[in-house]
């Protein structure tokens, strides 16, 4: 999605990070990424451990040398910029907050390092304070402080400079579930009423796709798609994304022909799949990969419902999981298939429906995607 | 924070007395009685031939007050506060040097070098001193091969060659507690004081400095007492005129036989490093 009438934030150009691991290997962690960040944007980087982000993250604050590539912030080029004289903060991912320092003294640090004058710095202090709720928190030590507190003091400490980028590693990693939500929705609030950029790391898909605005998928140190979280659920553009973010059943098999709206596709297990193909022809013969979500397939013993593709097969396993039920079922030539069911009224499918019964399974064409890599 | 204590139960007293017991009892049988009767011999009084005599009188304590004597007190007090800064200045560096080594092994043999001097006598590391610096000696001999000097620079018996020896003798109590302290640091402090527009002096200032202080208190604690009261580097090392208090306190008891003065004087000592140490943990904080 293009966003036209922002100004870009960060821009990273062929970025690369490599380290000279104990064996004297070269270890590239970061591979020539091309990224464009827009001012008041939530920005994710989301991706598997040891992906690259925090690396990625690091070279933006100026912690980390890139080997090679630039970055801009917002025109400038601050690729030799050493982290002090970036414009930019950081929530580090265990806080690193100032042990020997109050909340207070925690918070009016970067305002001390930048020479504000006393009586500015008392001010803005107050005022980030009060924007994180910890108004009456000012003398404690961080070591008084329970986690939840200690992040929103990080995030304060951060946010009192009024950087032009927020960058946040991992910021509710070490939080529990009920308090990360909480924390979540308290991200959302100050990004709003801040209205700067936030490049959010994490990987935790759940949390990337309810925060963000734009999300970078990233695996092995490559960026693989950047796009809305709506779009990255709906319109996966590889195996690993469709994968990695939320769950999918992935059926392989062979272009036989397109239509001008549709692309017929065999299956290895010999049924013929159709697909909407929004103009894109592939080539007959070629190798696809149809990805579809779970909770787009219907599911049942009686008439199928009046869908472009339905087949029949056997239940191999229910799984109950109190919202929806996970349906195994395997279609003749031996695929399995997951069928997601919310439970709006159990009793009705589970009496319907038991292991080893025949069902059928069907889903609408559009809502396939189809994968050539 | 105080904590309430609660009774002991008679077998916590049981353990209490057996983790305990050893070490008080050796305590008290070899540091506790022997200073009692240094306080109480420095009450009394030197006969003609250096006997005791059993007259409680307060005559020693004045004596010390004599301008000779202070004026040797505040020397000392020079000398070690001059080493204590010395070896700070010089552990410093190596400490963090060694606290950030990635590599281990080396870091290990670092380590293990700062305290291999301690496998040798310090009376007879003292002596080889004296030949390094000594007018015939490697340093002279060198300067004098290069042709840089003529005649052989007097490098010993004077108060340069003492200093030298003292921060020679004392700088692993300095750099073993700083490393300690800097090793427990967590680096990303460093980062995140970058991150907060500190260039390396700020940061090192405001976080690195602060977060060290509990090994620059040991450490300089560990310097300081015993480099006040040093005596054999003074004796082997220094000049004519070089005493220090732990000279003096030695004389009054081997050569001059006036035990009660020189018991008055390690008092005194002991007294005036109890009060430095007590306020320099107070400035320090509580962070030890
Ligand atoms: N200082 C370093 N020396 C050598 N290799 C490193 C160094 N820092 C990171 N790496 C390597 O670079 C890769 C990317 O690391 P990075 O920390 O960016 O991953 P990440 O995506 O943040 O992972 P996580 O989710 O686990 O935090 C990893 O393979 C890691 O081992
Ligand atoms: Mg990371």
């Amino acid at each position: 999605m293009s966003q036209p009438n922002r100004q870009a934030a960060v821009v990273l150009r062929d970025l690369v990070k490599e380290y000279v691991d104990p064996n004297g290997e070269i270890v590239t962690a970061v591979n020539s990424i091309n990224l464009t960040i827009y001012d008041e944007e939530f920005f994710s980087l989301l991706g598997p451990s040891g992906c690259g982000k925090t690396t990625t993250l690091r070279m933006i604050a100026g912690l980390e040398i890139p080997t090679r590539g630039s970055i801009t912030l917002f025109d400038e080029d601050v690729t030799d910029r050493p982290a002090y004289k970036r414009p930019v903060n950081t929530v580090f991912q265990r806080y690193a907050l100032f042990p020997h320092m109050n909340v207070r003294d925690n918070v009016s640090f970067g305002l001390r390092m930048q020479r504000v004058p006393k009586s500015e710095i008392d001010d803005r202090v107050q005022e980030v304070l009060r924007l994180v709720r910890l108004e009456r928190m000012g003398d404690r030590r961080p070591s008084q402080l329970s986690g939840g507190q200690q992040q929103r003091v990080a995030l304060a400490r951060a946010l009192v400079n009024n950087p032009e980028v927020l960058l946040l590693d991992e910021p509710l990693g070490a939080l529990d579930l009920k308090l990360r939500q909480a924390m979540q929705e308290e991200l959302k609030r100050i990004q709003r009423e801040v209205g700067i950029c936030f490049i959010y790391v994490t990987h935790d898909q759940e949390e990337a796709l309810t925060m963000s605005d734009r999300i970078a998928v990233m695996n092995e140190g490559n960026i693989l798609q950047v796009d809305t979280p709506y779009d990255l659920y709906e319109e996966p553009k590889t195996r690993f994304v469709a994968d990695f973010i939320g769950e999918t059943n992935f059926l392989v098999g062979t272009v036989l022909e397109n239509d001008p709206e549709l692309t017929h596709v065999r299956l290895d297990s010999d049924q013929i799949a159709h697909v909407t193909n929004e103009g894109k022809h592939y080539p007959v013969g070629e190798r696809v990969t149809l990805a579809i979500r779970p909770e787009k397939i219907f599911l049942g013993a009686g008439t199928p419902p009046d869908v472009r593709n339905v087949f029949t097969g056997t239940v191999r396993n229910i799984v109950y999981f109190g919202t929806d039920t996970y349906y195994d079922v395997e279609l003749p030539g031996g695929v399995r298939i997951t069928a997601r069911q919310q439970n709006q009224d159990y009793t009705g499918t589970a009496a319907v429906v038991a292991v080893n019964d025949a069902v059928y399974v069907a889903w609408r064409s559009h809502n396939a995607s189809l994968l050539t890599e | 924070m105080a904590t309430p204590s609660a009774p002991l139960r008679k077998q916590d007293r049981l353990q209490l007395g057996i983790l305990v017991g050893p070490t008080a009892l050796y305590l008290l049988i070899f540091f506790v009685l022997p200073l009692l009767i240094v306080v109480i011999y420095s009450f009394l009084r030197r006969g003609i031939y250096g006997q005791l005599i059993w007259e409680f009188n307060l005559d020693n304590y004045v004596r010390v007050f004599d301008r000779l004597y202070l004026i040797i007190l505040w020397r000392s007090l020079l000398f070690a506060l001059g080493t204590t800064l010395i070896c700070l200045l010089v552990s410093f560096p190596f400490a963090y040097y060694l606290a950030r080594l990635e590599n281990k092994r080396l870091r290990n043999l670092l380590l293990i070098l700062v305290m291999v001097p301690f496998w040798t006598n310090f009376l007879v590391r003292t002596y080889a001193w004296r030949v390094i610096l000594g007018t015939d000696g490697p340093i002279n001999g060198f300067l004098l091969w290069t042709g840089v000097i003529r005649e052989p620079l007097p490098l010993i018996f004077n108060d340069g060659a003492v200093m030298v020896g003292l921060v020679y003798g004392y700088l692993p109590f300095m750099v073993l507690p700083l490393f300690a302290a800097i090793d427990r640091i967590d680096f990303s402090l460093m980062e995140a004081a970058h991150d907060l527009y500190a260039n390396g002096a700020r940061a090192f200032l405001h976080v690195l400095l602060p977060l060290s202080m509990p090994g620059i208190i040991a450490g300089s604690i560990l310097v300081f007492i015993p480099t006040l009261g040093a005596f054999v580097t003074p004796d082997l090392l220094g000049g004519a005129r070089t005493v220090m208090i732990g000279n003096l306190i030695q004389s009054q008891f081997l050569t001059a036989r006036d035990w009660p003065f020189g018991s008055a004087f390690s008092v005194l000592l002991m007294v005036a490093v109890l009060g430095a140490t007590l306020i320099y943990f107070r400035k320090g904080g509580r962070t030890l």
